[in-house]
């Protein structure tokens, strides 16, 4: 296609030439780095709420009870029974509650906490009242402590997946979600510019001199492959800055995480995933004056993106659901959703293939469908097309 | 004249029902300067995007000639346009637009470059060079479009509205430089609502009206045959006519100014002939029927003349 490599490079030179570009590359990972040390910093700067509750000790167990609060932001003091006094104490807000340790608790389990509010009781209170009833009921019963500490002893679960050889691995979850949260982002980033792009040839009023020099598919193909390669450099320098970070800063081990058998098919659906929505956003682009004229239709299509989100949820539920399972298929979601499903469960051999071959045959579609109303589009000033004049330049183009 | 560059032959072009261009056929030749004129939505845009190949006739045949090749796809790196709705990338340098464009002509970086710093001299915009477009003035981004068009040296130059917007002192830059191109063996497609600015520098017109060919000749030839001529005179006696003559079509008086119309193929001579000897006339002009009234009448769907 002549003038697709010149339409490549003027695509690629301008955008690295301009100061937007530039400081939306460095200062995007810069902004998720920042996003990630936030928490941490806060939780640095931010003492952990204490909380502080009054005892009346009848059973002689607040030691027990202290023993198993070690370490929680748990404190106990012992009180008197002395009903006024606590409750005033608790009223003054100087304390979160106080309780009374006595044989109902023991006979019925029942343990009124008397707080001035409602609030949140910590995990650790609740546990360690827990466990110290189950001892003492066990106690009674004459229960050998070594048993005792047996049977109530808790489970831990640690949960451990297989690859397909059997071996233990961590799974590939992370890989899965973070290359699926980069094809977002490549999509809507790289999407965005050629959007604007394609918008910026008709405002600027350069597609008629443009076009008598090379076909609309060389220019339509040349942003295509030349946005794509400016969303390569992004995510190129996103992983050199955010990579490191990971690595060297949070200690994340990331050769556990990826697993390269996998990267092919990743590549695949990145690949026709960004050729889909590129070709969308051209498509479009071409169409419109100006961003202010855009019409309903032209705004829904920046929302085609986001329809993996509306599926997150269901998939993280059931990755082997229905929903899931159509999102897999689905040619608009199942770039990200395949690529992130496949973290959640493991894809059976024909759900790759079905889910590529329908977005291999969508991207065509689209791509031809992009190409002539594009080559309409680019010629036509002034009016914002709708749907039937749409239909209108497919069927005459 | 020399060798014929493009022709257009019975070119049809249909959108939906509409008819836009209806048969038209005409040639250029190499050096000549071809007024392509007609009504806004007469056809002419239409026409223009099909010579450049950005648009393909229904029927017809467009053939451009060129290297002793007949050739029916255009010869995108030997054709020069500027079209009416035309820009130039804000954001972009004007050296790097200029480039940019240039190198789609098939022209390599050097020239490229060795040619727009000609070009920018010659319109005075050298220290624009590597300037923003946005810090332009209006003016001063038309020329660099002009240049964007004629940088590749192209055999056909398509030029629609080139003077709009531009001051008298641009305008006469403009025309020498088209009068130049032509002079180079270039053939040359104007665009013009100026009619004077056509009447100027054109050799020969068409005219298109509801994308039908209406008028097509050289300007000479279209003047003698449709433009009857206009006397002027300035009268100095007080209440004095001409006599009503049978060669007169249609006069007028303006205070002591009175201006006749001809009829057409009636020489002026012979009008002059049949006033009185002593006929109190001061002053007298004669000239043809302006193209802008033979564009007018037919916008107005009259016939010329």
């Amino acid at each position: 296609m002549k003038g697709l490599s010149h339409v490549f490079t003027w695509e690629v030179t301008r955008h690295l030439r301009n100061k937007q570009f530039l400081i939306g590359l460095l200062l995007t990972p810069l902004i998720f780095v920042a996003f990630g040390a936030i928490p941490t910093l806060l939780a640095y700067f931010d003492r952990p709420q204490q909380y502080e509750y009054l005892v009346v000790d009848e059973l002689g167990v607040l030691d027990d009870l202290r023993a198993k609060l070690e370490g929680s932001r748990v404190a106990l003091t012992p009180h008197s029974m002395d009903p006024d006094a606590l409750r005033e104490k608790v009223l003054a807000d100087n304390v979160n509650g106080y309780f009374v340790l006595d044989r109902t608790f023991v006979e019925q389990g029942v343990l009124p906490i008397y707080v001035a509010k409602l609030q949140m009781r910590p995990d650790a209170l609740d546990n360690a009242l827990t466990d110290l009833l189950q001892e003492i009921r066990l106690a009674e019963r004459s229960l050998d402590s070594e048993v005792l500490a047996y049977v109530t002893a808790r489970p831990a679960f640690i949960p451990t997946t297989l690859d397909v050889k059997g071996e233990n691995t961590i799974g590939n979850l992370p890989m899965a979600i973070g290359f699926s949260v980069l094809l977002f982002f490549l999509i809507l980033g790289s999407g965005s510019m050629l959007f604007m792009s394609a918008l910026q040839e008709k405002r600027d009023r350069m597609s008629e001199v443009v076009l008598s020099s090379i076909g609309p598919d060389a220019l339509f193909a040349g942003k295509i492959a030349g946005h794509f390669f400016l969303g390569i450099v992004q995510v190129v320098v996103w992983l050199a800055i955010g990579l490191p970070v990971a690595y060297f800063l949070l200690d994340i081990p990331l050769g556990d995480y990826i697993t390269p058998s996998l990267i092919p098919a990743y590549a695949v659906f990145t690949l026709l995933g960004y050729l889909l929505f590129a070709a969308i956003f051209v498509g479009m682009g071409g169409t419109m004056d100006s961003m202010e004229t855009a019409s309903n239709l032209q705004g829904m299509v920046f929302m085609l993106p986001a329809l993996p989100f509306f599926v997150i949820g269901p998939i993280i539920g059931n990755p082997d659901g229905a929903i899931a399972r159509f999102a897999t298929l689905f040619p608009l979601t199942s770039p990200v959703v395949t690529i992130l499903r496949s973290g959640f469960t493991v894809l059976r051999t024909w759900e790759w293939a079905v889910a590529a071959v329908l977005l291999l045959l969508t991207t065509a579609v689209i791509i031809k469908m992009a190409a002539k109303i594009f080559r309409v589009g680019m010629l036509m000033y002034g009016k914002n097309p709708d749907l039937r004049e749409l239909i209108r330049w497919l069927r005459h183009a | 004249m020399s060798q014929t560059l493009l022709s257009v032959e019975g070119v049809v072009k249909e959108f939906g029902r509409k008819r836009a261009v209806d048969s038209v056929s005409f040639a250029v030749r190499r050096g000549e300067i071809l007024g392509f004129l007609g009504p806004n939505g007469a056809g002419k845009t239409t026409t223009i995007r099909m010579i450049m190949g950005i648009t393909a006739p229904d029927q017809g045949r467009i053939t451009y000639h060129v290297d002793g090749r007949q050739e029916n796809r255009v010869p995108k790196e030997r054709v020069g346009y500027l079209p009416e709705e035309r820009g130039l990338y804000k954001e972009a340098r004007v050296m790097d637009v200029l480039l940019f464009l240039a190198g789609l002509k098939g022209m390599d970086k050097k020239t490229a470059r060795a040619r727009s710093m000609e070009w920018l001299e010659r319109f005075g915009l050298k220290e624009y060079a590597f300037a923003k477009v946005q810090q332009l003035s209006k003016g001063m981004a038309q020329k660099v479009q002009f240049i964007a068009s004629v940088i590749h040296d192209p055999d056909l130059v398509v030029l629609d509205e080139p003077f709009s917007g531009l001051d008298p002192v641009n305008q006469d830059l403009f025309k020498a430089e088209i009068r130049r191109l032509a002079a180079s063996g270039s053939a040359v497609l104007l665009s013009s609502h100026q009619m004077n600015l056509v009447e100027e520098l054109c050799h020969s017109i068409f005219l298109i009206h509801h994308g039908k060919r209406v008028l097509y000749g050289s300007l000479y030839d279209i003047k003698a045959e449709y433009g009857a001529h206009r006397v002027r005179m300035l009268i100095t006696r007080n209440g004095w006519t001409p006599p009503p003559s049978p060669l007169v079509e249609a006069d007028e008086r303006d205070g002591a100014w009175y201006t006749c119309l001809l009829r057409p193929g009636v020489a002026p001579v012979d009008y002059l002939r049949s006033l009185p000897d002593d006929a109190p006339i001061e002053e007298l002009s004669l000239s043809r029927i302006s193209l802008h009234d033979i564009f007018v009448r037919t916008a107005q769907g009259g016939v010329p003349g």
